[in-house]
């Protein structure tokens, strides 16, 4: 299998998503109101010297907003255009021609959302300036390549998520269901919105176990120098296994929706 | 060998049945009721390399249904196919590497960019070689009158100029069969007769196996020899199209304008109108060389026309009757 079409699938979607300019500035200015309510939020209830959950002010503030950032490569969705083909039918372009349909999705999804991402890290650096001395870089080299490698294999499986919730489209004529469960519960369980700490410890063990810590917290964690090396491995290998667990689960699903997909409306 | 091979083709959907009514909306969300739609019924037919076969049927007779079968993205119920040697539905690259489909209804090409930047995409995907695109492109491109439109967002052409550089896109990979399911459809006479045009050329002149799907008669009459007619699901024929004609229309009208009223008309047929001087028969067609000779030697005439009747009529009375259209073998099979 050649990679080439999906590079160019990518860089394709990179350039039709650059054509709605209007888009992304009002992506910014919606990326950016809440960010600043929440971080006057921060601010006002942890002091200089306050700690929450073991996290510093500092490192909360730094985990805010880079989880916020990376939420929009490593948050799983319900990837409407997946759902659209299978629903009216378009699907049919895609078995008809030789190519990898998950890869195609994939491929569009990263080109897509680039110039958002950059938006967001635009919205972004700003923010991490105001933070000040107390913001939080890694503390070597080798701990930015553990948390590039975490940040990966968080995509993949990011993806995968979607591609299983999109492809409940062959049984489901309305997603919305599944939608709110993506937007809403899906981020808590991630670590989008606080660090997984901040939970009572049950919860916050069972929520670790979960795959979706494997999406945000745990990147984060790397990220702030809180994992230690067996730590790391411990969560990579968690990564690769749900990785693994959703490739198989998604092959299985993707056959199963094939029987009963009726390419409607050709 | 035949190209395309289909055998004993058996397809049933499963539709929900929704009834008015919020109680029944209720009811179906604990107990939803389905109908099974039979869409084929023991199809068989063969076609053989480079023949061009028109599809014809009502609405819902499967004929939308049989081409998707056949270029791999539906799975019957039973039955065989076999297309170029493949199972379609088996999805092997070198299959669709060597079949394309269109559909009047559905375009493939992105919204917002150029048609260019995705046949660079499709080349890419069916892997042929640059030189091999290249030269494909001019010749389509030069073809479909459409080399200045490749650059332009597909957004601002007509639905005639997107239709042409759909036709490009599922020819670009070379294709040795090619499925069409109403490619004139929606369009303006001018783009109808333009793309059936070079549809024709271009399925002669490539040696393309073609099975083409339509409600517009002219589209089958312009590209098809051959027409195989579907209706709920079964074949009602499968020969040539003069055959079909012969066998289900064999009158034809026979229009004389007299150039003085005549004290007679001539026996013949069915008288079906007059209008002064104007007589309109429908002659069994054994018949109509007696009829013209009567005609231009017993009487003075200003016009004479012979016309067959058009093949929507004779579909229209196909279709509407209830009468066994006895389908012959198909032929090759």
């Amino acid at each position: 299998m050649s990679w080439r079409p999906y590079f160019t699938t990518a860089r394709l979607a990179l350039r039709e998503a650059a054509t709605y300019r209007l888009n992304h500035f009002l992506s910014f200015v919606v990326a950016v109101v809440p960010l600043i309510a929440l971080l006057l939020l921060w601010n006002t209830l942890l002091g200089p010297q306050q700690r929450l959950a073991g996290f510093t002010r500092g490192e909360m503030l730094t985990y805010f907003i880079l989880t916020r950032w990376l939420y929009e490569f490593t948050g799983p969705v319900v990837w409407w255009d997946i759902a659209y083909e299978i629903r009216e039918g378009d699907l049919i372009f895609h078995l008809l021609r030789p190519e990898w349909y998950s890869g195609y999705h994939f491929a569009l999804i990263i080109g897509s959302k680039l110039p958002y991402a950059l938006v967001g890290l635009a919205v972004a650096a700003p923010f991490a300036l105001s933070v000040g001395v107390g913001w939080v870089w890694p503390p070597g080299v080798a701990a930015w390549a553990a948390f590039a490698l975490s940040v990966v294999l968080a995509v993949a499986l990011a993806y995968q998520f979607t591609f299983l919730s999109s492809l409940t489209a062959f049984w489901l004529e309305d997603n919305k269901a599944m939608n709110l469960l993506m937007d809403f519960v899906v981020p808590l369980a991630a670590g989008a919105l606080l660090p997984l700490d901040v939970f009572p410890s049950a919860v916050a063990t069972a929520l670790r176990a979960l795959p979706f810590a494997q999406l945000l917290y745990f990147p984060a964690l790397v990220y702030l120098g809180r994992v230690d090396p067996g730590g790391w491995w411990a969560g990579v290998a968690q990564q690769v296994g749900w990785l693994v667990a959703l490739l198989v689960i998604n092959g299985w699903v993707w056959r199963r929706g094939l029987r009963r997909f009726r390419a409607v409306g050709g | 060998m035949s190209a395309i091979t289909v055998r004993h083709l058996h397809k049933t959907y499963r539709a929900p049945l929704r009834e008015p009514g919020l109680r029944a909306s209720l009811r179906h969300l604990v107990a939803p009721r389905y109908r099974t739609v039979v869409a084929l019924r023991d199809v068989s037919f063969t076609i053989a390399p480079g023949e061009a076969v028109g599809y014809l049927g009502p609405n819902g007779a499967g004929k939308t249904t049989t081409l998707k079968i056949l270029a791999g993205v539906l799975y019957p119920d039973a039955g065989q196919v076999e297309v170029l040697g493949f199972v379609p539905w088996q999805g092997r690259s070198a299959f669709k590497k060597r079949m394309a489909f269109v559909m009047g209804r559905k375009g493939q090409l992105w919204w917002d960019l150029p048609a260019l930047d995705l046949f660079h995409l499709f080349r890419e995907m069916y892997q042929v070689p640059a030189a091999t695109f290249r030269r494909r492109l001019d010749d389509l491109a030069a073809r479909f009158r459409v080399t200045d439109l490749l650059t332009v967002p597909v957004r601002n052409l007509s639905l005639g100029e997107r239709m042409k550089l759909e036709l490009i896109a599922a020819l670009l990979h070379g294709p040795q069969v090619l499925f069409l399911d109403e490619p004139t459809l929606g369009l303006d006479v001018m783009a109808q007769h333009e793309i059936r045009d070079l549809l024709r050329a271009y399925v002669r002149e490539e040696g393309l196996t073609l099975l083409m799907a339509s409600h517009y008669m002219r589209d089958v009459e312009a590209i098809c020899e051959r027409v195989i007619l579907l209706d709920e699901g079964r074949i009602r024929f499968d020969g040539p199209l003069t055959e079909l004609k012969t066998r289900f229309a064999p009158h034809r009208e026979v229009t004389v304008t007299f150039a003085a009223p005549p004290p007679s008309a001539p026996a013949a047929g069915w008288l079906v109108g007059r209008e002064g001087p104007r007589f309109r028969w429908r002659v069994p067609r054994q018949e109509v060389p007696r009829l013209l000779q009567e005609l231009t030697t017993r009487y003075e005439v200003d016009d004479l026309s012979v016309q067959e009747p058009a093949l929507e009529d004779v579909l229209r009375q196909i279709f509407t009757t209830d009468a066994p259209a006895s389908a012959p073998p198909a032929p090759g099979g």
